[in-house]
């Protein structure tokens, strides 16, 4: 056990990482690449300040313990501090993926898996770019605190990234298809997943038209509705931002009502994929938050420090990218939660509208934006044709409130080869989705 | 034959919550990356931490099995060393000195709080092989990244000041921070006429990261796949790869150790296209110039990566480029993209109205749209010879742009 300094409270997160990239380019192997990395990141805290330390010299831990403490101030009374007492004191192994880790599937299978994907868009004429790559994490940590916390717990994701580009000079469309589950095995068997979506993507790029601005009934896939809920509500709902702002504070105090009563977001650290966050980089267990509860300003994501300040639970959203990195408040599995109706019938009573499958990407603070990748004309309550525009656009808030329709299905998605950014940290996977999701006058651009 | 990558990374990092320094971060993280060239193919390995190179080596060696191909001509007989990094501070002096603006600004403008990160980071970066090839980039800044929120406001920021600079001028942080809230205050109605657009570069030219990439031309999936050698922009207008360590903080060789001679930093040159950016791979096999833009971790295969490039000025300050009328200073906008037919939207989030020497007001959120053929064609006016300090102390794009209210 460390040597934990009195009259301060200190924590030490030890990250064991396991890591393997195959990458693959127009026919070439590029990149092929296996690591084993370990690092640490220790916290002391003071009652006033926070001093981090990260280091790759485990046996060192002990001397930046002693170091960071000659820095602070100690306070004997620090554990009654209110963000020390949000601190819980979990232990145990809650290894899961100890039989199933990528990091025992040798390198030659993952570039024959990669290679097989490959093959789906290598002799394709009509594709005049592509890369597939094969990246996979497994990540043990051990966190021990002064309190007495020791645990051990494992995240793992195996996935593909499939690129494509058809065409030429103006007239091109690109596409990506990914894919992460928490083990390598089940990715042999989505062949016919990506191949579906280039051929959606192929017929896109052959006949899709411009259409008018103007404003319009959209319906959210759900990869849309999840970029939506993360970008434009999943970033508001990090507590982190409110410290301080009594006026913040104020305008999202729990129980407003921010939105259709047909609106329910989610943001769950237990659920498999590359959310999965069983216990955050302070130690504390991944709750289901319910950010909001049909329309209903329900719960927010917090660190010790953020629930402490607001006097909330924690929520165990408290998460680094790396052992380099304190952990900060950030989401996890965001998704909207789904409703009654089927995506027929949620399609079914449009007479003009669009229908978003795939986003490029996605922002919001006051205004949102989505940059769609394949959309559709909706015309009589079916889907016709595709359609080309820049991007959707509106006033988060009173989008919110004009959602009217949820279909019954949830989807969440989980991804390779990129995340969520703030700050200076990114990129941290979470994953996102929800069902189809039903939008009134959307302005499309 | 043997190639060693050393990154050194030392950091001081301060947290900042409310105006106040809420948490130090120290970190002394190096990383080494060793790669082996046989028989055209290369093989990599890296580690964490006091590592054996020669184990890194070996590992290295054993991956040369998978067969990656790497056919090009290693760097070699050179040596180079830049050193920038005569910045000295203590952590201690640091903490101080940000805490005397942090108290300025408070004490100046109380309604606003500044939050995020003051980063001083001592980077060491080496690229050295058998072939004599010994390249080092040392250097120490800082970062300042100041969210700024006003009270009461439910966004997460309502304004910025950010900058990276090898020196803390206390006084001139506070000035250009209170300068910009003094701005966000003001809240003009959007000018009827129509304004030039001030934009940092990056916003427009990324299309040229995507486009002008070699992977892309060479396989013929470039927007600008027919009119290489063309004049297709403004006379005015022309694009470069920048490497000057001291303008971009970062090294003046790429992965592969290429510093390739100056003509070849041009891919746009008084409006006409004159080639794509490449690393040694992509060059050998679309026949085209090597322009030195290998990128990758410190333990990858060194791949085509991005370009750092810039558009040249013409002497013009921003002022002068404006000639007498105010322009639209953009200062996030977050959202936008363009269609691949070269065509930008992007929704504005703050913006403020300038003369070229001081910003008078905030406008409301608007639309810019534009060609990419239009805003750095007939449309273009020019980049400012000044750095504009209240906007991250870069050289700003001018150009024509549709503005439309939201």
């Amino acid at each position: 056990m460390y040597k934990f300094p009195a009259g301060f409270y200190a924590d030490v997160r030890i990250e064991k990482v396991f890591r393997s990239l195959v990458r693959i380019e127009t026919g070439r192997l590029e990149e092929v690449k296996e690591k084993d990395d370990t690092g640490a990141f220790i916290r002391l805290f003071d009652g006033q300040r926070w001093f981090y330390a990260s280091t790759t010299d485990l046996a060192s831990i002990d001397f930046e313990l002693a170091g960071l403490a000659k820095l602070g101030r100690a306070d004997a009374r620090i554990n009654e501090h209110p963000a020390v007492r949000k601190m819980q004191v979990n232990t145990g192994d809650h290894c899961r993926f100890a039989q199933t880790s990528v990091s025992k599937v040798q390198l030659p299978e993952k570039i024959t898996l990669t290679e097989s994907f490959a093959d789906l868009v290598k002799n394709d004429g009509q594709i005049s770019h592509w890369s597939v790559s094969y990246s996979d994490a497994h990540i043990i940590k051990q966190f021990y605190s002064s309190l007495g916390a020791s645990l051990k717990f494992d995240t793992q994701t195996a996935g593909l990234r499939l690129g494509f580009r058809f065409g030429s000079g103006a007239n091109v469309f690109s596409e990506t298809w990914c894919k992460a589950l928490p083990e390598f095995k089940p990715l042999a068997g989505l062949h016919h997943e990506a191949r579906e979506l280039v051929e959606k993507a192929r017929e896109f790029f052959t006949s899709a038209e411009k259409i008018q601005g103007g404003n319009y009934t959209v319906v959210l896939s759900p990869m849309a509705a999840g970029i939506f809920a993360h970008e434009s509500f999943g970033h508001k709902s990090e507590a982190d931002f409110m410290i301080g702002d009594e006026g913040m504070k104020k305008e999202w105090q729990l129980g407003k009502r921010v939105g259709s009563e047909l609106l329910s977001i989610v943001d769950d650290g237990n659920l498999p994929g590359s959310g999965f966050t069983p216990f955050d980089d302070e130690g504390n267990r991944a709750e289901k938050t319910v950010l909001i509860g049909k329309g209903i300003l329900r719960g927010r994501l917090h660190s010790a420090a953020t629930a402490a300040e607001l006097d909330e639970a924690a929520t165990g959203n408290a998460r680094s990218i790396n052992f380099e990195y304190e952990p900060i408040v950030r989401m996890t599995a965001t998704y909207i939660e789904p409703g009654n109706c089927s995506k027929e019938e949620l399609i079914g009573s449009i007479d003009h509208g669009i229908l978003i499958e795939s986003v490029k990407h996605g922002s919001g603070m006051s205004t949102f934006t989505l940059a769609p990748s394949m959309a559709y004309l909706i015309e009589n309550g079916k889907v016709t044709r595709p359609v080309k525009f820049s991007v959707i656009t509106g006033n988060v808030m009173k989008t919110l409130d004009q959602i009217d329709a949820v279909s019954d299905r949830l989807e969440i998605l989980s991804f390779v080869g990129g995340g969520c950014g703030k700050m200076e940290q990114y990129p941290l996977p979470v994953s996102f989705g929800g069902p189809y999701v039903r939008v009134r006058e959307i302005n499309v651009q | 034959m043997r190639e060693k990558v050393t990154q050194i990374v030392k950091q001081t990092s301060l947290s900042i919550v409310q105006n106040e320094i809420q948490a130090v971060r120290r970190k002394n993280i190096r990383k080494t990356g060793c790669r082996v060239i046989a028989d055209g193919k290369i093989g990599v390995a890296g580690g964490l931490g006091e590592v054996s190179a020669e184990e890194l080596f070996a590992r290295a060696e054993k991956s040369l099995a998978y067969g990656i191909d790497y056919e090009v001509e290693l760097s070699r007989n050179l040596q180079k060393h830049n050193c920038l990094d005569s910045f000295v501070i203590s952590d201690a002096e640091l903490c101080k000195r940000v805490e005397n603006i942090l108290g300025e600004v408070r004490r100046r403008h109380p309604e606003f709080a500044v939050s995020n990160k003051v980063n001083l980071s001592h980077i060491d970066f080496t690229l050295e092989n058998e072939l004599n090839l010994k390249l080092q980039h040392r250097d120490c800044y800082l970062s300042l990244s100041f969210l700024l929120k006003k009270q009461g406001s439910t966004g997460i920021m309502d304004t910025f000041f950010g900058l990276v600079d090898r020196r803390l001028e206390e006084q001139r942080v506070i000035e250009a921070v209170s300068e910009v809230i003094n701005a966000y205050n003001n809240l003009l109605p959007m000018p009827e006429k129509t304004l030039p657009v001030i934009i940092s570069q990056g916003s427009l030219t990324r299309l040229f990261q995507r486009d002008l990439n070699g992977k892309m031309v060479g396989n013929k999936a470039s927007l600008f796949q027919n009119q290489m050698g063309q004049k297709v922009f403004s006379d005015r207008f022309s694009l470069e790869i920048v490497r000057d360590p001291i303008e971009t903080y970062g090294p003046d060789f790429d992965m592969e150790g290429t510093i390739p001679a100056e003509e070849l930093n041009w891919l746009i040159k008084d409006g006409v296209i004159l080639r794509p950016y490449t690393d040694k791979k992509t060059a050998l096999r679309h026949g085209f110039a090597n322009t030195g833009c290998a990128d990758g971790n410190y333990d990858s295969v060194p791949s085509l990566g991005g370009a750092n490039v810039e558009i040249p000025h013409a002497g013009k300050t921003l002022a002068e480029l404006l000639n007498g009328q105010p322009g639209l200073m953009i200062q996030i906008a977050s959202g936008g993209d363009f269609t691949p037919d070269g065509n930008f939207a992007s929704p504005v989030q703050v913006a403020y109205l300038t003369d070229g020497h001081k910003l008078l007001g905030r406008v409301p959120e608007f639309t810019i749209k534009g060609s990419i053929f239009e805003f750095f064609g007939d449309d273009f006016i020019g980049v400012s010879s000044d750095k504009i300090y209240v906007n991250g102390n870069d050289r700003m794009l001018v150009t024509r742009l549709a503005v439309e209210k939201l």
